[in-house]
């Protein structure tokens, strides 16, 4: 039961992040466009904040270390109220870009 | 055992009913907010509520605050589900009451057990 259980909880979780991380890249094309829009930072923000506490929840840790990352990185911009740097914005780009990989590799079993 | 979720990611809410519902074989109620979960807790008398601190809206922390300022649910144990960057400030509700704390990332083939030495240390 227990192998079943988490190759289900793998799959359902390979479907709802891959929504997710298409969601993330919208959220970057907008981001590129207007650095100081608020809400898509705030979006983005809550993203990466999900990927820390579901990526090795289900079976995937290097989604929740890259998630770690762009949560930090982006919970400081927004205290500071600045718009996302050029430079920042290039890493969560490679970020998204390094989750959507591990996602398609399926992670490694914790 | 009945146990009550409250989070607003649906991923949680749907590992959390798994594990603790096909691992540790209780029956689980969810709420996708603090409101519903209070509304919840009112209505189902849970055995432990497990509740996410950051929630847009009613946060944990105020979720916490109106669960114990209703008579019908003071009493029930609260479990909170956070990541490692605010467990400092669930360790001020711990004071306040609140039983334990569960890091997120968590196992699900471990949160029974978790849980179940919380409540019962």
């Amino acid at each position: 039961m227990t192998d079943r259980l988490l190759e289900e909880l793998r799959l359902r979780f390979r479907e709802t992040m891959a929504i997710r991380l298409r969601d993330m890249d919208t959220l970057l094309a907008t981001l590129a466009r207007d650095p100081a829009n608020g809400d898509a930072l705030a979006t983005i923000s809550r993203h990466f904040h999900a990927m820390v506490g579901l990526g090795a929840t289900y079976g995937f840790p290097r989604i929740s270390e890259l998630g770690d990352e762009g949560e930090a990185s982006s919970l400081i911009l927004a205290r500071s109220g600045s718009p996302v740097t050029p430079q920042l914005h290039a890493r969560w780009c490679e970020l998204v870009a390094a989750a959507s990989g591990d996602l398609e590799r399926g992670g490694t079993s914790t | 055992m009945k146990a009550l979720v409250i989070d607003d990611e649906e991923d949680v809410r749907f590992v959390a009913q798994m594990s603790l519902g096909r691992v540790g074989q209780m029956t689980v109620v969810v709420a996708t907010g603090g409101e519903e979960g209070v509304a919840l807790a009112k209505a189902e008398q849970p055995d432990f509520i497990l509740l996410d601190m950051m929630m847009p809206g009613m946060d944990g922390a105020a979720t916490f605050r109106a669960l114990r300022a209703d008579a019908a649910t003071a009493t029930i144990p609260v479990v909170f589900l956070t990541a490692k960057a605010m467990a400092a400030d669930v360790q001020r509700l711990i004071d306040l009451g609140a039983k334990g704390v569960v890091l997120k990332p968590f196992n699900p083939m471990t949160l029974p057990r978790e849980i179940t030495a919380i409540l019962n240390p």
